[in-house]
């Protein structure tokens, strides 16, 4: 009988690992799949995107005014390094960025409701 | 009493099993990253404000004044007008003597219909772009990201030569490789 309870236990035991385990890894995959399908990758791609084009038609003295709420989502940060423009959208950690080229100079600022993106001539900037 | 043999195979069984989940998870990844797969092409629209930014840089006041390059410069076009990051770009503005040649990538043999060309970036990019417009349309598929976007213009100017006054026929075309 007590033989019979331990053959049970253990199998128990195996049947829980198992079950963790294959928990672990459909969390891992959903986790993987589920930031491909909310599509928040796309409109932080779109928005860095739009956003590098309007730096690089800008003239100097004009002032780009992103919303932080805004239809690609909340934007939680923005980033401007390198020559390039980073956009985090709905708390995500990862941004490939995207390059702008513009010749002029390029400062971010930003309040409680907006980002501001100042476009500078590079002579002024400089003086 | 365990029977050794027995244990072996337990775990035989269940390395087995966590395989095939694993084999499973990233056959759903895999198809999933097939079928929401995007790419957002802006090239074309780059190539474009990048063509505008050069004609204002060369010619501000709508005259072009070819004094102002020096051997250097015409080869390093964007160098010239300020533009920092120009690797991904390959920009050739030509001035024609009289009617503006036909536009090709590749074809050097209107050479002495040229005054002057005014180049910047690697001609390479260029290449991609025939490849692949002479390829099947069946075989390019996903190579199709890789194809750089393109603006042509041409058109008259005013252009100042050797202290005179002319208008000239002046092609330009600028390509633009993958950003990011």
């Amino acid at each position: 009988m007590k033989m019979k309870s331990k053959k049970a236990t253990s199998l128990l035991y195996q049947v829980i690992i198992h079950l963790i385990l294959i928990a672990l890894i459909f969390g891992m995959f959903l986790l993987s799949a589920s930031s491909r399908v909310n599509s928040k990758n796309v409109k932080q791609e779109v928005l860095e995107k739009q956003t590098a084009l309007l730096i690089d038609s800008a003239s100097p003295g004009m002032t780009i005014i992103i919303h932080k709420f805004n239809a690609n989502g909340k934007i939680t940060k923005l980033e401007l390094k390198a020559g390039e423009i980073f956009a985090y959208v709905d708390g995500s950690g990862y941004s490939s960025g995207y390059p702008y080229f513009t010749k002029h100079s390029v400062r971010l600022e930003e309040d409680r409701d907006n980002y501001y993106i100042k476009i500078e001539d590079i002579r002024k900037s400089l003086s | 009493m365990k029977n050794k043999k027995a244990v072996i195979g337990e775990g035989v069984l269940m390395l087995y099993r966590i395989a095939l989940v694993v084999l499973i998870a990233f056959m759903i990844i895999g198809v999933s990253a097939i079928f929401y797969d995007y790419h957002i092409d802006v090239r074309d629209v780059e190539s474009r404000i990048l063509a505008r930014e050069v004609m204002h840089c060369i010619a501000p006041d709508g005259i072009l004044d070819l004094s102002q390059f020096s051997g250097e410069d015409e080869k390093n076009l964007l160098d010239y007008c300020g533009i920092k990051d120009n690797k991904r770009f390959y920009v050739m503005l030509t001035i024609w003597k009289d009617e503006i040649g036909s536009f090709s990538l590749t074809d050097d043999s209107n050479q002495e219909k040229k005054i002057k060309v005014l180049e910047h970036g690697d001609s390479g990019i260029s290449w991609i772009k025939l490849a692949i417009d002479n390829m099947d349309e069946s075989y390019v598929g996903l190579i199709r990201r890789y194809e750089p976007g393109i603006y042509y213009w041409r058109g008259w100017m005013n252009v100042k030569n050797s202290g005179e006054n002319m208008q000239k026929g002046v092609s330009m075309v600028v390509l633009t490789a993958e950003g990011a």
